[in-house]
This record gives C-alpha cells, structure tokens and sequence, in this order.
C-alpha cells in the first residue's frame, strides 16, 4: 500500500511507460492521468471494439461455410464415431443384462426391496 | 459508411406494396434489420412475416447471415425459421451502439468488414441452411448416444462393484 501511495505521489515522467503494468497490479485505477475529452475518445475506443468484433464474428461464419463445413461432410469418421457409440451401447445393455439376469444379483434384490416396501401387507 | 446498427423498420401494414418497398437483395447486407410489427393485428404480423420469410427462401438470399432479420412480434418462435423476439428490449445487445462520426482507423476496420459481408452474401444460402442442420444434428446425435452410453457404463460399474463386494 505504502509503495502505490510512493508511486502515486510520483511525477508522471518517472513512471512513464510503466503505466499498464502499474494498473494492473494495483486496485485502484483512479492515479492514472484520464484522457482528455473523455466521452467522445471512450465512445471510439467502443465503435472500434465493436467493429473489430464484428469483424472476428463474420469471419468465423465464413470459416464455417467455407472450411469447416465442406470439410466436415467429406470425412467419414462422424459416421464412424456413431456406429461406434452405438455397438458399444448395445454391448453395455447386454453385459447389464447379463449381470442382471442372475437369482439374488443386486439388480434383482434393488428391484425386490422397492417392490417389498410398496407392496408387502402392513403387519 | 455507417456502423451495422439496427436498422428498424416500423410498418403501418400487411400490404405487399408497403413492404415491397423495404424487400431487397441487400436488406442485410450492411447492417441487422428489425421490422417492428407491434402496430399490426397479429393475423397481420403472421402475413409478413411469412410474406418476409418466402420472399429471402424464393431469391436464395439468407436471412441470418452477414446480418441477422428480426421481427419484434406477439407470435411465437415456432411459426417461422426467422428470429422473432417480443420485444425491442430483447434484441441482442451487440449491434446496439451509439451513433457518431468515424475516425480513420474505424473506417478502415469497415472497410475490411464490407469484403467479408460480400463474401457472405455471395454464399448460397439454401444450401449453407442445409449444411448447417446437417452439421447440428450430426452432433446433436453424438451428444445424445455419448449421454446414454455414460449412463450405461455408470450402472454396469455399479452393478460389477456391487457383486465385488458381495
């Protein structure tokens, strides 16, 4: 705290070019010299962003119509990838099955404690 | 040359003739569109919008991209491939800056942004619409079959756990 308080106390010339980092080490922004005629300079630094957004977002929409999309429908491995996805679902509901098919295995037991509590006469 | 602010667009009516007057190939071209029918009947805001959505389907021209078409409407979404939003308050925020002169360095950026918009424009938009479904789709799939066999594993570990253990 001491050394924000030197520094903000020092002629501007002595930390020149050490602004940015001065600002991002310390919590308060307010020592910095504000740019004259503030308003109309903040509204140009927005349009500026703004545009250069603006023109990050149409080049991503043309990436994707002109790279990415022709360039995914050439390839076979999303194809790949779903019949994969799907002979292992298939595999895994016949290997839970097969556990399951089973006198007192844990599947039939759940199931038979949840029917008992439901069901069973009251005593 | 201008920022793409929204261009809002009140109409009076549901007649062809009026909204002819605003339907052009390069409605989208520079900047997003809204067309505000909240001074219409609601059958009225269906006919123009469907009068809208045929008009960019019939001429092949996208109504999403390089800017996006907006309806401030009563209807719901489900009515129409466009984007409706009830009200103006409901746009995105992005295009909604303020207005001032340009500088240089801005002019320049746009400069760059009007290539980029042509080139847009010169996609053929039915079939980057299809491309884009496809592509969604494709991936919607994979999402859901990874989703169910997570599931799958999580309760044969479970089970295998279970008869482990005794």
């Amino acid at each position: 705290m001491d050394k924000k308080k030197h520094i903000k106390g020092m002629p501007l010339d002595d930390i020149k070019g050490f602004e940015e980092f001065i600002e991002g080490q310390s919590d308060e922004t307010s020592f910095l010299p504000k740019p004259t005629g503030g308003t109309k300079r903040e509204v140009s630094f927005e349009h500026f962003t703004f545009l250069t957004n603006d023109s990050e977002r149409l080049a991503r929409i043309k990436n994707l119509l002109t790279s990415k999309l022709p360039f995914s429908s050439k390839f076979e491995q999303g194809h790949k990838l779903l019949d994969e996805q799907k002979n292992e679902i298939i595999l895994l509901k016949n290997k839970i099955f097969a556990l399951s098919d089973v006198d007192q295995s844990p599947y039939r037991r759940s199931v038979n404690e949840i029917f008992d509590s439901f069901f069973s006469p009251p005593q | 040359m201008s920022l793409p602010n929204y261009h809002t667009i009140h109409l009076k009516s549901s007649e062809l003739e009026e909204l002819k007057q605003f339907l052009e190939p390069d409605l989208n071209l520079k900047r997003p569109v809204v067309f505000n029918l909240k001074s219409l009947t609601f059958d009225q805001q269906r006919e123009v919008i469907g009068l809208t959505e045929n008009f960019f389907t019939s001429n092949n021209i996208s109504f999403k991209f390089p800017y996006p078409i907006y309806f401030v409407t009563d209807h719901e979404a489900s009515i129409t491939q466009m984007s409706l939003v009830n009200s103006v308050e409901h746009l995105p925020k992005f295009f909604t800056q303020k207005e001032s002169k340009m500088n240089v360095k801005e002019s320049h950026v746009l400069g760059k942004n009007k290539l980029l918009q042509q080139e847009l424009k010169n996609n053929d938009a039915q079939q980057s619409e299809i491309e884009i479904s496809t592509y969604g789709q494709f991936h919607k799939k994979i999402h859901e079959l990874e989703h169910e066999r997570l599931f799958l594993r999580s309760i044969l570990n479970r089970i295998s756990q279970v008869k482990k253990n005794g």
